[in-house]
């Protein structure tokens, strides 16, 4: 009877590891369990420190140069067999992009039931998981009652908290031999800074109140800070201060980030429709009757050369960027 | 007068002129039955048509919007008239000397009269013309063609032939009746005193030129130029529909035998579409009054009839050549006819740029419908291709799901009149008004003020109404502007389902497309409503002494007429009469009523990018503000958008646009 | 070749969700379903599969009988025919559905089998994965490009900040992601040739497949709707606060930095 943790690595252990370290010690602890790890990839290295203080057990490391990258063949054949080795009663991943496909993948192969990209995960009797339906729109509490209980925990939600700085025994492990069924043939990490608007987790966004393509930069600097796509509205597109990519409105992209700051939108219909679905809408603009104040959630009246420059600093500091 | 070789070799030329003159008509009657059956009953009206057709080619009703370019061209219609009998005088006096239809009385007399009076005045009209061409070269007449030169050579060259003819038999006194040629007697002087030889030699000269000229006038009207109107465009006019300018043909989509829907062959338009292309007489009006045009975009509707006119005269025949090849033999040659229409005789963008506004069709003197043959090319690409402009995804997709263009919430329609106390139709199931608000006015922030000023209207007017709330849904009718007729059929079923469960005397809307959509559109559904705008409306509740309206101090207001409210449906005197009584003098707009020129949204351009070009909306805010009235008044909420952009972006915050109904809520006296 | 899509019937994501009565579910009455967007992008690629390559495109869905509709509206895309496992007002598991679909996908023995990512309504973002699991096949999930090379297509992985290229050979189960392609609007003459399409559909008994009861491997216990509207709150007090403000809801209240 434990808990299992999958460490998600991108060379080096990724900041969603830890917050779904802390959140699986919590529930470890809570159903009386012990908590072991599992890290597939290159070599953990002198990681191991930075994995104290989670109440994990054991690492059990799978270093090949075979597993530096994600391989759905390799991957999932390791944690199905360590979690029938440990008796695992609950398996702890990170929903991103390729963990919730590993989990997926072992859930499959286990025939148990997972709950993907939860915003709130706890031991109450059981593994209770708080999944966001209909992109957000609606939550669920749901208790997940096969064993094991899979869930992926979403990034960010879920702060790091280290106790004591115990750290885990390492277990390393040959990396098992398998048939390759996929191949990898390429890795391409895109340039830092370049995101791609339409699956873009956060939004900055110009229009009119920009006033001239020479001030983009002040957007794009909060943009760098955050890791975020900039967009424009049409009457910015059309003035020609930007190119008709970064449009996002009925006419342009449609975008549904879990943040979209508008600077200097009036917020029109035509606009709207193209930014509706985001989580959250934050509004920054000097008319305090622009419509995008009816459709923002929180909304700043000033003039955006102030405040956005402002934000970029506070947001710098506050992030550690 | 003439000798017997001379008639001999006259009559060769008439026998000539008249074959190929009947072959020619066989081919362009061919070419006009080729076309499809016409769903308009185009005989509907026909006697009417015949005298409107008169009177348009006797009074140049159209033709003389523009005064003195329609004199000119009048004085060479009339003269056509009178010198029809010339002509035959001329023809049988080749071989019977002297021959004259009217005798040789007082008739004749007045007739010579005539005869002269108007070979000036024709010859002044082609002067007046050909100056205007060559000399002022007007951009609606674009390159200055041979064509024109030829037809403009021969009308002239006939009439001076034709004064000099006489001059010379009034000079040789050979001419009865002489004193009554005004003209052709003073310059019979130039003649005096020429030893007869010469002079026999210059009248057999100048017989000769006027018989020519007027042997190829004829057969220049069946070579295929822009003479041709001068027997297509009666004939076309003869046919113009009588189905409002607002409605398109229905199309039967359950057709199992259609193998195509809409149009991208030439094999593809209708006869009456194909005789429209053959009427055409290049006057560019159509262009000159064009918003697409007018901006730079590519397309041109004199370009578009003459470029289809050219493609039938050229590759009509080879098509009627491949169905004679076909019906007896059982293999289909599979040769192409010629250029593909879409896409190559006419360019897509052009296709795509037009907003419907009906300008083209509503100056074109010879009753050409530009915009149907537009829209059923769109058809063919929505409906047969799915080649639409990108952005037009989206809202059809958003209109089918969401009931909206822009993909917003169902359930959000009535959000704008929460507060209000806006009774719903599914609560009171009848009332006198059902108030449809639209998409714009139910969802853009904008637009929901006309609407929350309607409500104050009809409340303080005590009219008895209720809105369908969320059970409205968008009609579509850009959607079939653009060509998706599927997508405006099947979601009228729905429309028409939900209006069948309440009682209603009227549906009052305030926006045009709403208004042509169940007024012009849902007819052809079988279904008729009394449908009424908020401006007819507003001015029948002041009228009726319901609304009572401060007399606020006089200020100029610039009224934009919609295309589909003043040109589509004439509502045109009561939005003055309600801006007026709210005590706004209207200023005066260069291009309004049935002249307006478009704000760029009709024809589902309200979702398309306006990528080519100068922006439509742009032009016409700058000429609305040129009027120097601090207030553009709207009554249509697509206007309103594309109108208040364009003043946003010329940056005049001091110019206010308000919808109609605005004006006069503000106006309101609330007892 | 053949190619299977997997296809779900979702609500319109525009519309406004209603927990029902009983606490633990949505108010699906009144809603407009439509085919999830990703699955859209897996119908294209079978389409693009169907044009360049000749394939037969089978569509395959488990739902309620609505679900016909939008299976039609992926035959109006150029679909060939479809499967419908019909699950009356039945909710399975994603478990019970994946084994749903690899039991009809069985009959159809498809070399390439497509999904989109994830449903938009329970996000669940597993029913694919499962489904390869229990056919036994290769895939790879949230792909935004596809090239068929022989006995193999190669791929591009969409991860954070990047993407990976795969080459899997096939049968093989791929997902889609919005970037893959631009869906087709259906033309009239194929939404005509849609309506006489066969839909087959089956009964999970007709599959041998008996569904297991959800209660018994997952317990909801409540659904809420987290906000019904935009908050509409504009922030007070000089800019310095207002900016550290917004920071601090956007990080510790909305959680979305």
């Amino acid at each position: 009877m434990s808990v299992l943790l999958l460490l998600e690595q991108r060379g080096t252990l990724r900041q969603c590891a830890f917050e779904a370290a802390s959140v699986a010690r919590d529930i470890a602890r809570g159903a009386g369990m012990e908590l072991n790890a599992v890290y597939i990839g290159q070599s953990l290295g002198d990681e191991t420190p930075a994995l104290a203080g989670f109440g994990i057990g054991k690492v059990f490391a799978y270093e090949n140069e075979a597993l530096r990258y994600y391989s759905n063949d390799a991957y999932v054949g390791i944690v199905e067999s360590l979690v029938k080795e440990l008796d695992a009663k609950v398996v702890i991943g990170s929903a991103t992009a390729l963990g919730k496909e590993l989990c997926a993948s072992v859930a499959g192969r286990l025939g148990v039931e997972l709950i993907q990209d939860c915003v709130g995960l706890s031991w109450n009797g059981g593994l209770k998981a708080t999944k966001p339906l209909y992109a957000g729109k609606v939550l669920s509490d749901v208790e997940v009652l096969t064993a094991p209980a899979m869930a992926s925990l979403r990034p960010n939600v879920a702060a790091v908290v280290r106790e004591g700085d115990a750290a885990p025994e390492v277990v390393t492990r040959p990396m098992p031999e398998v048939s390759l069924r996929t191949v990898l043939k390429e890795v391409a990490e895109a340039a830092a800074g370049v995101v791609e608007l339409s699956e873009a987790k956060i939004v900055v966004s110009g229009g009119r109140g920009i006033g001239g393509p020479e001030h983009w930069p002040v957007l794009q600097e909060l943009c760098d800070v955050l890791g975020a796509a900039l967009g424009a509205s049409r009457a910015a597109v059309d003035a020609g201060w930007i190119e008709h990519s970064h449009q996002v409105g009925q006419t342009g992209k449609v975008v549904g980030p879990d943040l979209y700051v508008a600077c200097g939108i009036s917020g029109a219909i035509q606009h709207q429709a193209g930014m509706r679905t985001s989580k959250i809408i934050v509004a920054i603009n000097k008319d305090p009757d622009a419509p995008v104040f009816k459709i923002c959630d929180y909304g700043i009246v000033g003039d955006l050369f102030e405040v956005v420059p402002l934000l970029t600093k506070e947001l710098g500091q506050t992030l550690g960027r | 007068m003439l000798t017997l070789p001379e008639r001999l070799l006259f009559a060769l030329l008439v026998v000539g002129a008249t074959a190929y003159f009947i072959r020619r008509i066989v081919v362009l009657v061919r070419l006009v039955r080729m076309g499809k059956p016409d769903p308009d009953h185009r005989l509907e009206h026909v006697w009417q048509n015949v005298v409107d057709m008169v009177l348009d080619v006797i009074l140049q009703r159209k033709v003389l919007r523009k005064p003195l370019v329609g004199l000119l061209h009048l004085l060479i219609v009339w003269g056509f008239f009178v010198f029809a009998a010339s002509t035959v005088n001329h023809f049988a006096g080749a071989f019977i000397d002297g021959f004259s239809l009217f005798g040789s009385g007082r008739l004749a007399a007045w007739y010579a009269t005539m005869e002269d009076v108007f070979a000036v005045l024709i010859l002044v009209g082609v002067l007046g013309l050909a100056f205007r061409r060559y000399i002022l070269r007007p951009e609606s007449l674009s390159r200055p063609s041979a064509e024109s030169a030829l037809v403009l050579t021969f009308i002239g060259g006939a009439m001076v032939a034709f004064l000099i003819d006489n001059a010379i038999a009034i000079s040789l006194g050979l001419m009865e009746h002489a004193d009554s040629y005004i003209v052709s007697t003073w310059l019979a002087k130039a003649f005096v005193g020429w030893p007869e030889g010469p002079l026999m030699a210059v009248a057999h000269l100048a017989w000769w030129c006027d018989g020519i000229m007027h042997l190829v006038l004829v057969a220049l009207l069946f070579i295929p130029t822009k003479h041709l109107h001068l027997l297509a465009g009666p004939i076309n006019l003869i046919f113009k529909r009588k189905r409002p300018r607002g409605r398109l043909v229905l199309m039967n989509l359950e057709d199992e035998e259609a193998e195509s829907f809409g149009v991208s062959k030439i094999e593809g338009f209708t006869w009456k579409q194909n005789l429209d292309l053959l009427a055409c007489i290049e006057c560019g009006r159509c262009q000159d009054f064009c918003p697409t045009y007018n901006s730079q975009k590519p397309l041109n509707p004199k370009k578009l009839i003459v470029d289809l006119k050219h493609h039938l005269l050229h590759d009509g025949p080879k098509v009627l050549e491949q169905k004679a090849t076909a019906s007896g033999d059982a293999q289909e040659s599979e040769v192409p006819a010629g250029p593909a229409m879409v896409g190559e005789v006419v360019e897509t963008d052009a296709i795509w740029a037009c907003t419907t506004c009906a300008s083209c069709v509503e100056h074109c003197p010879m009753g050409i419908e530009h915009v149907d043959k537009l829209v059923d090319m769109r058809r063919h690409l929505v409906l047969m291709e799915a080649q639409f402009p990108e952005q037009a995804d989206g809202a059809f997709r958003n209109m089918e799901t969401s009931g909206n263009p822009w993909g917003l919430a169902p359930s959000e329609r009535a959000a704008w009149a929460e507060g209000l106390d806006v009774p719903i139709m599914a609560d009171k199931k009848k009332a006198d008004v059902l108030f449809w608000v639209g998409c714009s006015g139910s969802y853009d922030d904008r637009s929901t003020r006309i609407s929350v000023a309607m409500v104050k209207i009809l409340k303080a007017a005590g009219v008895d109404f209720a809105i369908l709330g969320s059970e409205e849904r968008c009609h579509c009718e850009s959607a079939r502007r653009l060509g998706n007729e599927y997508l405006y059929q099947s979601v009228a079923q729905e429309i028409l389902e939900t209006l069948k469960q309440y009682e209603f005397n009227r549906i009052l809307v305030i926006c045009p497309h709403c208004l042509n959509t169940f007024a012009q559109e849902y007819p052809s559904f079988g279904v008729t409503y009394s449908v009424v705008h908020h401006t007819t409306f507003i001015d029948e509740l002041i009228a009726a002494g319901k609304l009572s309206l401060a007399a606020a101090s006089p200020c100029a207001v610039a009224l934009h007429d919609s295309c589909y409210l003043a040109r589509y449906n004439d509502v045109l005197a009561a939005p003055r009469r309600v801006l007026a009584a709210a005590g706004r003098t209207p200023a005066r707009v260069p291009r309004e009523g049935v002249h307006t020129f478009c704000c760029g949204a009709g024809g589902g351009r309200m979702w398309l990018e306006e990528t080519l070009g100068t922006r439509i909306n742009t032009l016409r805010a700058k000429e609305l503000m040129a009027t120097q009235a601090s207030c553009i008044a709207t009554a249509c909420p697509f206007c309103m958008t594309m109108i208040a952009d364009g003043v946003k972006d010329e940056g005049r915050s001091d110019v206010a646009v308000k919808d109609i109904a605005e004006i006069v809520a503000e106006a309101l006296v609330v007892s | 070749m053949k190619v299977a899509v997997l296809v779900k019937r979702v609500p319109d994501t525009a519309s406004e969700l209603k927990v029902a009565d009983d606490g633990k579910s949505v108010v699906t009455a009144n809603l407009k379903y439509v085919m999830s967007p990703y699955d859209e992008h897996a119908v294209e690629q079978g389409m693009k599969l169907k044009e360049a390559n000749g394939a037969e495109v089978v569509v395959v869905s488990v739902g309620p009988p609505e679900t016909k509709e939008i299976i039609r509206s992926a035959l109006a895309m150029g679909a060939d025919s479809a499967i419908l496992v019909n699950v009356g007002s039945a909710t399975p598991t994603s478990t019970d559905v994946a084994r749903l679909l690899a039991a009809a996908l069985a009959q159809v023995s498809a070399d390439v089998i497509l999904a989109g990512k994830q449903a938009v309504d329970d996000d669940a973002a597993q029913v694919p994965e499962r489904v390869a699991e229990i056919l036994g096949v290769p895939h790879v999930s949230v792909i935004t490009r596809f090239e068929l090379n022989g006995s193999a297509v190669t791929v591009d992985r969409e991860i954070e900040g990047g993407h990976y290229t795969f080459e899997v050979s096939l049968p093989a189960l791929l997902t889609a992601q919005k970037g893959l392609n631009t869906p087709r609007y259906p033309t009239l003459p194929n939404i005509m040739k849609a309506k006489k399409k066969e839909i087959k559909e089956m009964s999970p008994a007709d599959l041998g497949v008996t569904l297991d009861a959800p209660a018994e491997r997952l317990r909801v216990h409540s659904v809420y709707v987290p906000r019904q509207q935009r908050l509409c709150k504009v922030l007070s007090g000089d800019v310095g606060q207002q900016v550290n403000e917004l920071v601090k809801v956007l990080r510790e209240e909305e959680k979305v930095l």
